[in-house]
C-alpha cells in the first residue's frame, strides 16, 4: 500500500517537472530553426495590404502609429490604413482627420456609433469594409499603439509568396521608454514566449497564437475562415490562428519582422491583460477540443503541440501536484523525497541556464537590457535553490547538513523542529511562490507602498506571477465571471529601438 | 518590384538565415558546455542526487 502511494506521489512530482521538460523541448527545437524555416519559400513581394487599426480613445498614440506605418519601406500605392473608431470619446477623430488630409489615398476612417463591444467587433467593422472594397490582397491586423520598423511589413509579406501560407506574425517586442521592472520582465518574457517559442512552433509546423498586435492574413484565408474575426471569446487572435491552420494553411512567425509595443507597467494592469489572455486560452481549449491529439487535423493535433499547450495551460495545477507529491513523500520516506527534490532543482538549473543563454543568442539587445530580470524570472528564493543546486556539494553542505545532521529533538519524522520547517517550506515553495506573487498584485491593488509589491514580485518571481494569473483564470471560468474587454491603458511612451 | 529592391530583400533573407545558423551553433555549444560542467561537478563531488550517482557510475568513479 505504502509503495503504491509512494509511486503515485512520485508521479505527482514528475508531473510538476513537465513544464521544465516542455520548456527544454521548445528551446531545443529552436536549434532546428536554421533548417526548418520558411525562408526558402519566401520571395520579395508587395501585395496590396489593408491595415485594420481598432481604436478606442487612442489620441495619445494613433498619430505616431499612422506616421510609422506610412513611413515604412513599402509602396504607398499598396498600403491603406483602415482606422476603425470604436466610438472614442477623446480627440482621436481630430487626430485621424488631420492625418487623412495629409495622406488622403492611404487612410480610411470608419466610425462605429455603438462602441465598447470589444476588439473583435471593432475589427469586424473594418474587415467588412475591406472585403466589400475588394482592393486588398492581404489584411494586417494591428493594435493602435504598435510601432512598425521600416522593413517589418516587407519581411512579413515575403512569406505570402508561398500560396500555402494563410497568415504571418511579426515579433512583438516590449519597447516602453520608462523601462520599469515590470516592463523589463515582460521584455524578457517576450524573448522566451515569442522569439524562442514561436521559432519552435515554426519547426513543429504549427502556431499557438498569431498575436493580434501584428497579424497578417491573406484575403483568401480570411474569407475561408468566415470573413470575420471570432467574437465569442477573449482570444480572437488565437481563434483566427487555429481556424487558419484547420483550413490547411500555414502560419509563419518571422523573428526578423519586428514591431514594438507598450506593455503595462503596473501589476494590476498586467494582471487584467493576462487574465483576459488566460481565459481566452481556456475558451480555445474548449472550443477546439476535437483537435487535441487528433492526427487527422495535421500538426495542430500532434503530440508535441498538445504537450506544449497543456503544460502551459495546466502549469499551476502541475506545480501544486509537485508540492503535494514532495510533501507526501516527506511524511512517508524523507530521504527519498529529499533526493527527488534535488533532482527537480538540478533539472530546473539546467533548463534555466539553457533558456537564459538561448535568449542571449536570440535577442542579444533585449537580453542585455533584461539580464537581471532574466535571472530573477523564477524569483529570488527559487534562484537561491538553483544556485545551491549548481554545485552539488554546496547544496549538500547548506541543506543536507542543516537537515540531516541537525541536533536536537528528532521527533518530526526524524528531524528536529527547525529542519522540519525548512524542508516543508522548500517542498511547498513550488506552489507557495504563486501565492507570494499573487500578493504582489494584491498589495499593489490595495494601494500598499510600491516597494512592498515589487519586493514580493522579486521574491515570488515573475514566472509564478503568470502562473497565478492562469490559476485565477480557472476560478473565473468555474465561477462563470463576466467576460470583460478591459482596454489596457497606453501612454504612447514607446520607441522603436527598445 | 524594382530589381534593386528585390536584391535587398534577398540579401536580408540570406543574412537572417546565416544568423539562424549562428544561433543554432551557439545553442549546441551551450548544451555541450553545460553538460560538461554538469558531469565535472558530479564526478568531483560526493553528491547523493541520483543523477550525480549515475554519472559517477558511468565514469567508473564511486
Amino acid at each position: 500500500m505504502i509503495t503504491a502511494v509512494k509511486i503515485i506521489l512520485t508521479i505527482f512530482v514528475l508531473l510538476g517537472a513537465l513544464p521544465l521538460f516542455a520548456s527544454l523541448y521548445q528551446f531545443i527545437l529552436v536549434i532546428f530553426h536554421s533548417k526548418l524555416n520558411h525562408y526558402k519559400l519566401a520571395k520579395p513581394i508587395t501585395p496590396a495590404v489593408a491595415v485594420v487599426i481598432p481604436c478606442w480613445n487612442e489620441a495619445g498614440v494613433i498619430g505616431n502609429t499612422i506616421e510609422h506605418l506610412l513611413s515604412m519601406d513599402y509602396p504607398h500605392e499598396s498600403l491603406k490604413l483602415y482606422i476603425v473608431d470604436d466610438a472614442s470619446t477623446d480627440n482621436t477623430f481630430e487626430i485621424v482627420g488631420e492625418k487623412c488630409k495629409l495622406y488622403p489615398d492611404n487612410i480610411r476612417y470608419i466610425k462605429r456609433e455603438k462602441g465598447g463591444e470589444g476588439k473583435a467587433h471593432t475589427l469586424n467593422a473594418g474587415i467588412k469594409v475591406i472585403l466589400e472594397e475588394d482592393w486588398a490582397e492581404a489584411i494586417l491586423i494591428i493594435d493602435a499603439d504598435i510601432l512598425f520598423e521600416e522593413t517589418t511589413l516587407r519581411k512579413m509579406t515575403r512569406h505570402l509568396a508561398d500560396p500555402k501560407v494563410g497568415a504571418v506574425m511579426a515579433y512583438i517586442k516590449e519597447g516602453s521608454t520608462s523601462n520599469t521592472l515590470v516592463h523589463k520582465f515582460v521584455a524578457f518574457e517576450y524573448i522566451c514566449a515569442q522569439a524562442a517559442s514561436r521559432r519552435a512552433q515554426n519547426v513543429l509546423g504549427v502556431t499557438a497564437c498569431l498575436a493580434g498586435g501584428a497579424q497578417l492574413l491573406t484575403k483568401e484565408n480570411l474569407i475561408a475562415i468566415g470573413g470575420r474575426i471570432d467574437t465569442s471569446s477573449l482570444a480572437e487572435d488565437t481563434f483566427t490562428t487555429f481556424r487558419t491552420q484547420l483550413t490547411g494553411r500555414k502560419t509563419i512567425f518571422d523573428p526578423y519582422a519586428i514591431v514594438w509595443a507598450e506593455e503595462p507597467n503596473c501589476l494590476v494592469a498586467l494582471w487584467k491583460q493576462r487574465l483576459r489572455w488566460a481565459r481566452g486560452n481556456l475558451h480555445v481549449t474548449k472550443a477546439f477540443k476535437h483537435i487535441w491529439l487528433n492526427k487527422e487535423v495535421g500538426n495542430l493535433g500532434s503530440f508535441g503541440f498538445s504537450f506544449i499547450w497543456f503544460t502551459i495551460m495546466l502549469m499551476p495545477i502541475l506545480m501544486i501536484l509537485s508540492s503535494i507529491g514532495l510533501t507526501g513523500l516527506f511524511f512517508l520516506d524523507f530521504p527519498y523525497s529529499w533526493l527527488i527534490f534535488k533532482q527537480f532543482w538540478i533539472l530546473n538549473t539546467f533548463t534555466d541556464l539553457f533558456i537564459i543563454l538561448t535568449c542571449n543568442f536570440l535577442d542579444p539587445k533585449t537580453a542585455k537590457r533584461t539580464r537581471l530580470e532574466g535571472l530573477l524570472f523564477p524569483g529570488i528564493i527559487s534562484l537561491c535553490l538553483i544556485i545551491l543546486s549548481v554545485y552539488p556539494n554546496l547544496l549538500d553542505r547548506l541543506l543536507d547538513i542543516a537537515v540531516l545532521n541537525s541536533s536536537g529533538n528528532y521527533s518530526y519524522f526524524g528531524l528536529d523542529m527547525k529542519s522540519f520547517i525548512v524542508v516543508l517550506f522548500l517542498y511547498l515553495w513550488v506552489s507557495l511562490c504563486m501565492i507570494v506573487s499573487y500578493l504582489a498584485y494584491y498589495t499593489e491593488k490595495k494601494g500598499c507602498p510600491f516597494f512592498i509589491s515589487r519586493s514580493l514580485l522579486l521574491i515570488g518571481g515573475y514566472g509564478p506571477f503568470l502562473c497565478a494569473i492562469t490559476f485565477a483564470s480557472y476560478i473565473k471560468e468555474i465561477t462563470n465571471s463576466d467576460m470583460k474587454w478591459d482596454k489596457t491603458h497606453k501612454t504612447g511612451n514607446l520607441k522603436t529601438n527598445g | 518590384m524594382k530589381k534593386e529592391e528585390q536584391n535587398r530583400t534577398d540579401d536580408d533573407t540570406k543574412k537572417e538565415l546565416a544568423r539562424e545558423r549562428k544561433i543554432s551553433y551557439y545553442q549546441i555549444l551551450s548544451i555541450i558546455i553545460l553538460l560538461i560542467l554538469g558531469i565535472l561537478l558530479a564526478v568531483f563531488s560526493d553528491d547523493t542526487a541520483y543523477i550525480a550517482v549515475w554519472i559517477r557510475k558511468l565514469f567508473g568513479k564511486q
